[in-house]
């Protein structure tokens, strides 16, 4: 089990797409760390691959050990909603 | 994560890395007071707070920087750290300042009113910091020592003896 010890860092990509039923729909995507049993004092991520179309900035929640939830919302009824980018997890 | 907090000011560095640790964001060191940050409860389905984040303000260059704002005490006593003291040997458990500085800002946000839940503990009481042997001692190197104290039980078993303490002193 790889651990990151204390100021390390993880890197990674996410992405999602969705269809925004409706707005404010929200759309989450679990991403499990490559990290275990360190537990991450914060995290960072952008936009840099697709920016937010028909979504919220996206945001993190649920920090743990074993990964983290980023989050968005649409801001509009559509089938073209997506957003992507790179996070880092700070140790 | 934060790097440091002045009174009300909260600095941390503006901080994406590719997969070979290159930084691919501004990079730049970042200040903002407390006020400028947000805490952020999705979803609280068990009532605890768990999941948690406080959101720094976001860089100009597009990057948002997290903070982890749900730690329970089996969490922090993972963290705890060892000193030993090369005289008596003996050894005392200490929270890291990074721990440290994501419960500080936490409780800022908690005592505002801006955040729905407190941190999972207490921080030193006012005099405890103020005390004079502790007067040159940081007042972080007290607050590792107080937060490794309360963690180092994470059956919560120090924080029971603290609030019968104080509930004694009242």
């Amino acid at each position: 089990v790889l651990s990151q010890p204390s100021g390390g860092t993880e890197t990674g990509k996410y992405y999602i797409l969705q269809d925004g039923y409706t707005t404010a729909a929200q759309t989450s995507m679990y991403v499990p760390s490559i990290s275990r049993t360190s537990v991450p004092v914060g995290a960072s991520i952008d936009t840099a691959d697709v920016a937010a179309t028909n979504v919220s900035a996206p945001s993190f929640t649920a920090i743990t050990a074993n990964g983290f939830l980023v989050n968005t919302a649409s801001t509009a009824a559509t089938t073209n909603a997506r957003v992507a980018g790179n996070y880092t997890l700070s140790y | 994560m934060l790097h440091a907090i002045d009174h009300e000011m909260l600095h941390w560095q503006c901080l994406i890395l590719d997969r070979k640790g290159r930084v691919k964001s501004c990079g730049q060191w970042k200040t903002a007071h407390i006020d400028e940050a947000e805490y952020q409860l999705l979803h609280d389905e068990d009532g605890t707070g768990r999941g948690a984040v406080i959101a720094l303000p976001r860089c100009e260059c597009g990057a948002h920087c997290f903070l982890k704002a749900d730690y329970d005490l089996e969490e922090l006593y993972d963290e705890l750290q060892e000193v030993t003291d090369e005289e008596t040997g003996a050894t005392v458990a200490v929270l890291p300042y990074r721990y440290i500085r994501n419960l500080q800002a936490h409780w800022m946000l908690y005592e505002r009113g801006k955040a729905d839940y407190a941190p999972v503990l207490p921080m030193p009481p006012i005099a405890l910091l103020e005390r004079p042997e502790f007067a040159s001692v940081k007042p972080a190197t007290v607050m590792a020592l107080w937060f490794g104290y309360l963690a180092a039980r994470p059956d919560g078993t120090a924080l029971k003896e603290l609030e019968e303490a104080s509930s004694e002193r009242l």
